[in-house]
This record gives structure tokens, C-alpha cells and sequence, in this order.
């Protein structure tokens, strides 16, 4: 008789109980341009601002950013407008880096948008190739660009432009993806042997691979590094966290409908957000991975692709589709 | 005097110690294949060094992929149910893939387009029951083939702009053609094939329309543009030799020789007007300092790779394609070291 009111009780409790308590997020179109389609979030900064790129009407792409009172903001490229432009990284002061092209030789450079004037950042010396992917509070700059002789290698761009080629591995190739405020940067680069490795660089210890997730693997690449220096990234099919104790000590994301995941952007709390089976995702240490689908209002009309960065107050941006058209969103988080 | 002697004759020393071509050389990566599958091969790269092709399972049917160092290589799907054949053949700078499917109902053919690991598929001209993709550029337009009412039996070289709209961009006298690769710029490269049986490299552009490339010879029979870059030169093949055609008016045509088995083609061209290809059973790269050389001779020795296809190179000069590894077939990317 208890135990039936009991049993009565517990399947009531389990009704009204969310299984999960897991974090809900409201969700912002961030729009494309007048006339225009398709857009994509690829930073975010504290404050919610949003770097990207959109595409007008003939496809053309220009950088982008936007804010809450702004909405979204062509950045311009390289003249002529013609020319392609894209924004990959943003700082707390909204200075935006990403890459353009320079119509006369089809080549194309790294770029600095600051209060409004585009910077070419150049590439090492008698190279025609860069691109930069984040930009920290200090203003360093990190990427990737090519010199006379020299293939592409992660670099480093100072505050006053000047640019530092970080090496490589054995293999002589390297890109970064990502820099943080201590001025470490995080990428990857080839071995002779033709694995790709995810990798690390400080000042003082120079560039060093991150340990592979499985003893199989034979490519990682590392997108994200937040201010403490926690690494995300891929390993084989899966997303990974490396830490930052002295081994990097690696760990699998675990993947969505047990196919490929791969992480692209860490945030001081440690929360991590990627894509899984062309899904985006959310894992955080108390729920691991989920489906940021399944954290969204129902009938919101998003279908999310891909989270490309959240910022420490949780805030993701990123890509889906939004009644079919292909648009950048902002997710914030809501209290529960 | 005794110095600038001195000096003359540490000069002269100087060039012969010096290596006469400092060839770039290559790390191979192998792209590997699908669980349990066998077979894969590359087909497009682009700038950040993503990769689409195909790969094959256990059973040899074909799925489209994306290969990325930070997810390995990653299944494209097909036209429902998974047991239909799809190729990715293309893809742009922003990771958006183009290839065809089989929709298995009817057997029937379809140019897809892959964003986001969502498929779309390409349609074809009115009436029509067959098409494929085959390249698309960073403004989202796609090249390909596609049949419709009016094209009769034969394919047509078509242009989907983004909006999906599709154009038929025309063939020459016979009424068969088919585009091969698309620039920023627009313009469409690929082949057609005349009354007389000859196949023509072709070249179209919005003002222009279409026309014929010229053969390298006056006697050659058959002919195929098969990859633009962005400043509007042209690789390809005219009869047994890969052929780049500049950018000038004339649409110059220069033979890029052959390193052995009596053929040559080009598959793809930079804009730094490099290009890569297959000859006999190697696959080369040919720039204009240093000619055709066999891209196996610039890897290590013991890599256990035989490379035997190059089929697109990026701007940074990192080559995909297709080799032996091992015994197996696989798709590799070919990263250039610094010297």
C-alpha cells in the first residue's frame, strides 16, 4: 500500500522533473545583409559581440560584425568591394581579424579591422599567402601566411604588425587557430612521416605536437584555447580536451550518434562547443556532450549545424539553417 | 686584385657545390578509407587544405567524403537508402562540397550539393534525367553536366548559381558538353564533342559565351579543359599531352611534356599557375622553373607510397590524389616542406 503510493509518487516526481538540468538557450537570428544570404558566426567576444562573415546577393562574402544595437556590420574588404573578404576572430574591444584578397594577384592576405579601417597584415617576408584566426585582448595576432621559400607556418603578429614565424614540426607546415590572453596559440602541423598533429606554442617553450587521443590516430589538429591554457580540438574521428597540466593530458568529447565530432572553441569555465555528425554541439564536464538542438525552443524553426565559439558568459554563435536559409545565430544561456 | 680573384674563384666554387634545382620537397598523408572499407581517393582541395573525393566499402560502393586533419575522413552520405553511390568531386573555401548521387528508385543520376553535411540535390535542365557537379566556387557557383528536353540524348555544360537556378551554357556543333571547373571570376572550363567525333577543350564566360580552346597540335583529335585557377589559365590535355593554356587572348597553348608511358594530362592548376597531373602511371607536378617532374621523386623514398594520380593543388601548394600505399589505393595530401 506505501510502497504504492510511493511508486505513485516517484512516477508523478519523474514527470514533473526535467531528466536533465541541463542549460536552455534562447536563440538570435543574426540576420544577413540588405538584399543578401546566408551568414556565420565565428567568434564572440565577452560582451556578445559576434564576428563572421555574410554573403550578399551574388554570393560575394564580407567580413562582418555584430552587436545588439548594430545588428550586422559589413566590414568591408580589400577594394574593390568585388573582392572576398572573411571575419574569423574578435577581441573585448571589437577589433576584428580574419583575411581578404587582393584582386591583382589573387592573393590573399590577413586582415585587421580596427575602428573601422581595414589593415593588410602582410606575410612573411617575399610570401603571397596569410590568413589570421584570433586576435587576444593584447592585440596578438594568430595565423598562418607563407615566405619566399618558407611553406605555410603558424605565425604570430605583434601589436605593432611585426610578424614571428612560430616554426613547425619536422614537417615544415603549421597553421594556428587560435591565441590566448597569455599569448599562447594553439594549431596544428605536419611530421615527415605525413601525421598531422595538434599543436602548442608559449614564448618560452616554443612549439610543441599535443598528445594523440588514441595510439591509432594519425591526425589532430587543435581549434581552441581558452585563457587558462585547456586545448580543444579533434584527435582521429573525435572531439578532445587537452588540459593544461605539463602532459597536456588528452580526453575524448565522445561524439553524437557515435560518428565524428571534432571541437572548435573553449571558454574559461570550460565549457566546449563544436560539431558532431554535421551537428552542433555543447559539452560541458557535468552533462558531456549534447545536442544544442535539444537546448533551444521547440518550433523555433533553427536546425544548428555548427558552434564555432561561446564566450565565459556561455553565449554560442555559430551556423544553421533557419527556415531554410543558412544564417548565423547567437544562443544565450537562460536561468532555469 | 688578388682578392676579387680570391673572390671569383669562391664564387665559382660557390655554384657548383650549389644544388642546380632546389626542387620543393613533400610529407605524404594518408587520408586512409571508411571502417572497414577499401579504396579512397582525392579530388578537390581547397585553401586550408580540406579535402573531398570518395571512398569506397567493404562491398566497393562509393560514398562522397570530407577529409580535415582535426575529423579524419568523414562520410557524405548518399540519396537515401545508404547503399547509393555518391562522389564529391568539388569544394570551395568554405568547405561547401559538390559531386553527384544515384537516386537508386530510378537509377537515376544527380548533381548534389553538400553544406554542412546537409545534401541538396542539383536538379537538371527541364525535362531532363541526368546531371552532375563537378566544381564549385567560393560564390557558390557550381559547374557540371545535366540533360533536359531540349539537349535531346546528349549532356550539356551547365552553371547553377547559388539560388540553384540553372544555365545551360551551350556545346559545340555535336551537341555534347560538359563542364569540368569553375573560377572566381565565373569562368567555365571543360570539354564538348563535335559532329566529326573530335572532342575540344572549351572556355565560357558570361560576355563571351562559349568557344574552343586550340589543340597544342593542328592533327589532334581530342581535347579537355579540366581545371581553371582564379587568373584564368587553363590545365588539361590535347591527345597525349597535358596542356596549360595562358590567359592571353589566343588562349596560348603550352605543352607540359611527359615522364613516361606516352601520356600526359593536367587535373590541376594554382594561381600561381603551378600545375599537377598524372603521366603513365606517376603523378607530376609541373611549374614553369622546373618543368614536369614526378611528384614521387620529391617524397621520401621510403614512404611506401607510390603516387600515381595528382589531381588539385591549393595556393599553398598542398596536392591531393590518389596512390598506392601499402598495396591499397588510397587518397594522400602531399604538404610542401620548407627547403
Amino acid at each position: 500500500m506505501t510502497s504504492t503510493r510511493l511508486a505513485t509518487w516517484l512516477s508523478t516526481l519523474l514527470l514533473l522533473v526535467p531528466l536533465s538540468a541541463a542549460q536552455k538557450y534562447t536563440i538570435a537570428d543574426l540576420g544577413e545583409f540588405a538584399g543578401g544570404a546566408a551568414s556565420q558566426g565565428q567568434a564572440i567576444n565577452t560582451i556578445g559581440q559576434v564576428a563572421g562573415y555574410a554573403r550578399y546577393s551574388n554570393y560575394n562574402a564580407h567580413g562582418t560584425i555584430w552587436t545588439a544595437s548594430t545588428g550586422l556590420v559589413d566590414l568591408g574588404s580589400f577594394p574593390p568591394a568585388s573582392n572576398f573578404s572573411v571575419g574569423q576572430g574578435i577581441n573585448s574591444f571589437g577589433e576584428v581579424v580574419g583575411y581578404s584578397f587582393h584582386t591583382g594577384a589573387i592573393q590573399q592576405h590577413a586582415v585587421l579591422w580596427a575602428k573601422g579601417t581595414i589593415h593588410d597584415l602582410g606575410t612573411l617576408p617575399g610570401g603571397d599567402y596569410s590568413q589570421a584566426s584570433g586576435i587576444n585582448d593584447v592585440g596578438q595576432i594568430a595565423g598562418v601566411a607563407n615566405g619566399k621559400g618558407i611553406s605555410p607556418h603558424a605565425v604570430l603578429w605583434g601589436r605593432k604588425g611585426l610578424i614571428q614565424d612560430l616554426g613547425a614540426l619536422s614537417g615544415g607546415y603549421s597553421q594556428a587557430f587560435a591565441i590566448n590572453i597569455q599569448g599562447e596559440v594553439a594549431g596544428d602541423s605536419a611530421t615527415q612521416d605525413g601525421r598531422w598533429h595538434a599543436i602548442y606554442w608559449n614564448k618560452s617553450t616554443g612549439l610543441r605536437a599535443l598528445p594523440y587521443l588514441g595510439p591509432k590516430d594519425t591526425s589532430a589538429s587543435a581549434n581552441g584555447i581558452n585563457n587558462l591554457g585547456q586545448i580543444v580540438g579533434g584527435s582521429g574521428n573525435s572531439a578532445t580536451l587537452w588540459q593544461n597540466d605539463q602532459n597536456h593530458t588528452v580526453q575524448s568529447l565522445g561524439t553524437l550518434a557515435n560518428t565524428w565530432s571534432t571541437a572548435i572553441a573553449i571558454n574559461d569555465v570550460g565549457q566546449v562547443v563544436g560539431w558532431s555528425n554535421f551537428v552542433a554541439f555543447i559539452w560541458t564536464q557535468a552533462d558531456g556532450i549534447q545536442d544544442l538542438n535539444t537546448l533551444i525552443p521547440a518550433n523555433s524553426g533553427w536546425t544548428l549545424g555548427m558552434a564555432t565559439a561561446i564566450n565565459n558568459r556561455g553565449q554560442i554563435t555559430g551556423e544553421g539553417y533557419y527556415n531554410g536559409a543558412q544564417h548565423a545565430f547567437l544562443l544565450t544561456p537562460v536561468s532555469e | 686584385m688578388a682578392i676579387s680573384n680570391r673572390l671569383a674563384i669562391w664564387l665559382s666554387t660557390l655554384l657548383i657545390l650549389a644544388p642546380l634545382a632546389a626542387a620543393q620537397k613533400y610529407i605524404v598523408t594518408d587520408l586512409g578509407e571508411f571502417a572497414g572499407g577499401a579504396v579512397s581517393q582525392g579530388q578537390s582541395i581547397n585553401t586550408i587544405g580540406q579535402i573531398a573525393g570518395y571512398a569506397r566499402f567493404s562491398n566497393y560502393n562509393a560514398h562522397g567524403f570530407i577529409w580535415t586533419a582535426s575529423t579524419g575522413l568523414v562520410d557524405l552520405g548518399a540519396f537515401p537508402p545508404a547503399s547509393d553511390f555518391s562522389v564529391a568531386q568539388g569544394i570551395n573555401s568554405f568547405g561547401e562540397v559538390v559531386g553527384y548521387s544515384l537516386h537508386s528508385g530510378a537509377i537515376e543520376q544527380r548533381g548534389v550539393l553538400w553544406t554542412r553535411g546537409t545534401m541538396h540535390s542539383l536538379g537538371t535542365l527541364p525535362g531532363g534525367t541526368t546531371s552532375q557537379a563537378n566544381a564549385i566556387n567560393d560564390l557558390g557557383q557550381i559547374t557540371g553536366y545535366a540533360n533536359g528536353t531540349k539537349t535531346g540524348a546528349a549532356v550539356h555544360a551547365v552553371l547553377w548559381g547559388r539560388n540553384g537556378v540553372i544555365q545551360d551554357i551551350g556545346a559545340l556543333s555535336g551537341g555534347y558538353s560538359q563542364g569540368d571547373a569553375i573560377n572566381i571570376q565565373g569562368e567555365v572550363i571543360g570539354y564538348s564533342i563535335t559532329q566529326d567525333a573530335k572532342s575540344h577543350p572549351i572556355y565560357w564566360n558570361k560576355s563571351a559565351g562559349l568557344r574552343a580552346l586550340p589543340y597544342l597540335s593542328a592533327t589532334d583529335t581530342r581535347g579537355w579543359g579540366l581545371a581553371i585557377n582564379n587568373l584564368g589559365q587553363i590545365a588539361g590535355g590535347s591527345d597525349n599531352n597535358a596542356v596549360l593554356w595562358e590567359n592571353d587572348k589566343a588562349h596560348t597553348a603550352v605543352n607540359l611534356g611527359i615522364l613516361s608511358g606516352g601520356w600526359s594530362t593536367a587535373y590541376g592548376i594554382n594561381d600561381q599557375g603551378v600545375v599537377v597531373g598524372a603521366s603513365g602511371s606517376a603523378a607530376f607536378i609541373w611549374t614553369q622553373a622546373q618543368g614536369i617532374v614526378d611528384l614521387n621523386t620529391l617524397i621520401d623514398s621510403n614512404s611506401g607510397w607510390t603516387l600515381g594520380m595528382a589531381t588539385a593543388i591549393n595556393n599553398p601548394g598542398q596536392i591531393t590524389g590518389e596512390g598506392n600505399y601499402n598495396g591499397a589505393q588510397h587518397a594522400f595530401l602531399l604538404t610542401p616542406v620548407s627547403q
